[in-house]
């Protein structure tokens, strides 16, 4: 019986004299949905493939798929051009491709047998002004839990000739590490993610001077994806925070006293044990000067033998209300997501963020493949395809290229998986109307 | 008389009244519930064609009659196939409208949880545990909403809650692990975990049970944990709820997914269920009867999985794991015949296979035809460089035919596609033992002790050799 049908058969006469003999009935009224909020407007997906246009950076890759797993672009020569390094997991190899002044890039070797490296960032760890390479190495990409992951440093001579130095080795694979002055003492110390598979850990590594380090775990946990320094609590010392996938799902926070003394705590988690967290980058979103957390869902692995999308997939940040409360903010959906870069792509003063897809459908031409969130103000942001192919890219960065204030993305895409086609390696998207 | 008469009468009237202001003010709440969190379909070119055709239908009769079985169901579309917005609208009206129903204020927690809103969450969590207090996936998922707030000391006691109704509830022991590692109480996580792993089966819990025995110093109880464990085989408590609304899923590749899912915590009938469903909105897929093969394997149907390995074939021939299945099948019945026959025709099929190949080199070599069985290594090494698998095997032949040289450096390029494959390490510190070569011996024995897959009973007699060759312990 529907519910109308049931109001009608009561005369409203009769009703009105029920109504007013009961009153005090209703005063006993079980709690509404108040408490529950409504969901916000659903974002109106827009497509403009016109407003990058890529090209392929590098050698070409032959009948070999590409694995580029993690891409940073850095002025690593400090000529004042920008350049991109990549970690090519497959052929274990960190490589330069250094901007020349014709605007061509040049692909350079600096890390041979790297033990499949899967991030690399840049710092000069040494204090001697030239910028050395600091690598995460997994040693073996897909999953496996010995203990077989390496940190290590291509340490420059100052005229960009690169030699191996191993940091750390023999431990949970690991995924990501950065440098800061942890412990206030003036020199960087570092900050290190070992994803392992069923055992992981965060430590942090105090640099003691002469390349020796002394190591301190944070958390023992596993899946550890990215993790990133920042002042997340505003008290003038650098905290670490650190995502974690496999069945976490969880993002910790470890706030330091100044003197490389931390503590941790969860400060975000999922109970989807498929949630997917996929990578984290640290950025002022709302420009309020607090340093927020973005981070993307999307590894499409679980039990199925092909890694596809989920519909819960996308793009979130933790907006960092001070003193380490930090407050969830989704900022759309996205099937696959990777990699979440803040930038201010169109210039008009508030950060976007770009991100792509490495696991979708794409057996469905329509399919995004790299997308940029535009922050529409007000906490929104508008889902806008740059592109459908190439497919499966896993990392993205973005900075200036051309010196016009433009800022343009740099891509590595990972073949690892059916259908080997509409494949890339490394890439640049510059925004039309750019030189 | 009268007065009782009359008294009688008006509480009789008050009674009615009461039951009929009660039906009326239910059906308005349901009716303004209904109204108020109604969503708009989604654009129907965007959808499946099955799913669009049923949600036009369905959310045509809630909108017109207002019928609650209808929002219900329509409930059940918009959370199955993935379209949150909808679902969370649906169940913000739900729990206004059918307020006794505890499904409604869980499955929107589990939305809630999901994307890790958990102070959204908690609340509808203790909403659905009051409504039905023995349902504990809804526990479950509040212990860890709670434990991922920070809120250890209420996560502790919906914990121990679970414990008063289910005493070995393996969910809510890991949950008081994780809160006794959190307050540096690592003896009492350790006592609890061990339980766990027991329980369970190395399942659940021993990937803590692991770390907890390195932070207290007991490496070896950490690699034995390790070597014991199947990777990767945590899984989520069975939520009955969730896993049956994807009865109503009409995409078959999420279908299968939950399937997997279902699988893996436990209830491989649902499992089995989910993945036939998968293959009926999706007959031409080769994987899915693939992965339904391997879940009837597991369940003791013979018949019904060699049924779907060798659908999954017909499908897509070239496909060497379904080939592997039906090889799996003979080989376990014994009936090796069968078996050979199988690998002849799957590698007719599956021409660059790597494992098909390294498979018919093995059956090869171990029939003393090493010269073919090398050149079908060799080929599985050329197709998949970056694997230890082909290296390994050709090692092996290399020795069978003695050359034991080229055998080690096979061994070296295995442990350079894969650094901790134990076959490789065992190996080549076994043989730098027996030429002296101190350092090296050294070196790989240190690699093995850091790849759990080597056991305790592997390592010590290679720890022993060391010691009698170069008369020391190795520094490991």
């Amino acid at each position: 019986m529907s519910l109308n049908t049931a109001c009608r058969k009561v005369p409203d006469a009769f009703k009105r004299l029920l109504l007013a003999a009961v009153l005090p009935l209703a005063a006993c009224a079980p709690k509404g949905v108040e408490f529950i909020a409504k969901p916000p407007p659903k974002a109106v997906p827009i497509v403009d493939l016109d407003l990058f246009s890529g090209e392929q950076l590098g050698r070409d890759w032959g009948e070999d798929n590409p694995w580029v797993a993690h891409i940073r672009a850095v002025d690593l020569d400090q000529d004042g051009r920008m350049d991109v390094i990549g970690c090519e997991a497959k052929d274990d190899e960190v490589v330069w491709l250094r901007q020349l002044e014709t605007g061509d890039f040049q692909e350079i070797v600096i890390g041979k047998e790297m033990q499949a490296p899967v991030h690399a960032e840049v710092y000069d760890l040494d204090g001697d002004g030239d910028l050395d390479v600091l690598v995460s190495s997994m040693n073996i990409v897909f999953p496996n839990n010995d203990k077989v992951g390496a940190l290590i440093v291509l340490e420059n001579d100052g005229s960009q000739n690169f030699s191996q130095r191993i940091l750390l080795q023999g431990v949970e694979r690991v995924t990501d590490a950065r440098a800061a002055d942890l412990d206030g003492d003036g020199d960087l110390d570092l900050a290190v993610g070992q994803f392992g598979y069923d055992q992981g850990e965060v430590r942090w590594m105090r640099n003691d001077g002469d390349w020796n380090y002394h190591n301190e775990i944070l958390l023992r946990l596993s899946g550890t994806i990215n993790v990133t320094i920042d002042d997340y609590d505003g008290d003038g010392s650098l905290d670490i925070a650190a995502i974690f996938s496999q069945q976490w799902e969880e993002i910790h926070l470890f706030l330091n006293d100044g003197k490389g003394r931390f503590t941790g705590r969860p400060i975000w988690g999922s109970t989807n044990e498929d949630y997917a967290a996929s990578g984290m980058s640290s950025a002022d979103i709302n420009l309020d000067g607090r340093p927020d957390l973005v981070f993307s869902n999307g590894d499409g692995f679980g039990p199925s033998p092909v890694p596809g999308p989920r519909p819960w997939h996308g793009i979130q940040w933790l907006e960092n209300l001070g003193k380490g409360n930090f407050k969830y903010q989704r900022i759309g959906d996205l099937a696959g997501a990777y990699s979440p870069v803040v930038a201010d792509f169109d210039k008009d003063g508030d950060m976007d963020v770009a991100a792509l897809s490495s696991f979708n459908d794409w057996t469905n031409p329509e399919s995004p493949s790299l997308v940029l969130f535009r922050n529409e103000g007000s906490g929104s942001f508008a889902p806008v395809t740059l592109a459908h192919k190439p497919i499966q890219l896993i990392s993205i960065d973005a900075a200036e290229f051309g010196g016009d204030g433009n800022l343009s993305i740099v891509s590595g895409g990972f073949h690892a998986y059916w259908p080997y086609e509409r494949m890339s390696r490394f890439m640049i998207w510059r925004q039309n109307g750019s030189e | 008389m009268k007065t009782k008469l009359t008294i009688a009468l008006s509480l009789a009237v008050l009674a009615v009244a009461a039951f009929f202001v009660k039906t009326w003010r239910d059906t308005s709440r349901a009716s303004v519930a209904i109204k108020e969190n109604l969503p708009d379909v989604p654009n129907t070119a965007t959808l499946n064609d099955r799913f669009g055709e049923r949600v036009v239908a369905v959310d045509k009769e809630a909108r017109n009659e207002q019928d609650l079985d209808a929002y219900r169901e329509l409930s059940r579309l918009y959370h199955a196939n993935g379209y949150m917005h909808e679902a969370w609208s649906i169940y913000r009206g739900l729990i206004a409208a059918d307020p006794k129903e505890a499904k409604w204020p869980h499955l929107l927690a589990r939305i809630f949880s999901g994307y890790g809103r958990l102070e959204e969450a908690i609340p509808l969590f203790e909403r659905a545990i009051a409504l039905e207090p023995k349902y504990l996936p809804s526990r479950i998922h509040l212990a860890n909403s709670l434990l991922k707030s920070n809120r250890l000391a209420e996560s502790e006691k919906v914990n121990e809650e679970v414990l008063k109704i289910e005493p070995k509830n393996s969910h809510a022991l890991v949950g008081l692990a994780r809160i006794d590692i959190a307050r540096g109480d690592w003896e009492k996580a350790r006592d609890r975990l061990v339980e766990v792993t027991k329980h369970s089966g190395y399942k659940i819990g021993s990937d803590l049970l692991a770390d907890v025995y390195e932070k207290l110093g007991d490496r070896n109880s950490a690699r034995m944990i390790m070597h014991n464990s199947q990777w990767g085989s945590f899984n989520d408590i069975a939520d009955p709820w969730m896993i049956d609304l994807m009865y109503d899923c009409y995409d078959p590749y999420q279908v299968a997914i939950a399937g997997g899912w279902a699988d893996h915590a436990g209830d491989r009938k649902a499992g089995i269920r989910l993945l036939r469903r998968s293959i009926f909105l999706d007959p031409g897929s080769a994987m899915t009867h693939y992965q339904l093969g391997n879940l009837y394997l597991a369940d003791g149907a013979v018949n019904n999985a060699k049924d779907s390995f060798a659908k999954s074939i017909e499908l897509r021939p070239e496909f060497a794991d379904a080939w592997f299945g039906l090889i799996r099948i003979e080989e376990r019945t014994n009936n090796l015949k069968a078996a050979a026959v199988l690998l002849v025709r799957a590698l007719q099929s599956c021409p660059d296979s790597p494992s098909l190949n390294i498979r018919m080199g093995s059956q090869l070599l171990d029939q003393d035809r090493p010269g073919q069985a090398i050149e079908l290594f060799k080929k599985a090494i050329e197709l998949l460089p970056h694997e230890a698998g082909g290296y390994l095997q050709l090692a092996r032949a290399y020795l069978k035919i003695g050359k034991e040289e080229q055998a080690i450096l096979e061994m070296e390029n295995a442990l350079k596609a894969e650094p901790s494959n134990p076959l490789a390490l065992m190996t080549l510190s076994r043989n730098s033992i027996s030429k002296g070569d101190e350092a090296n011996a050294e070196s790989y024995l240190s690699r093995c002790v850091n790849s759990p897959r080597i056991s305790e009973r592997e390592l010590l007699p290679l720890i022993n050799a060391f010691r009698s060759t170069f008369g020391r312990k190795p520094t490991l």
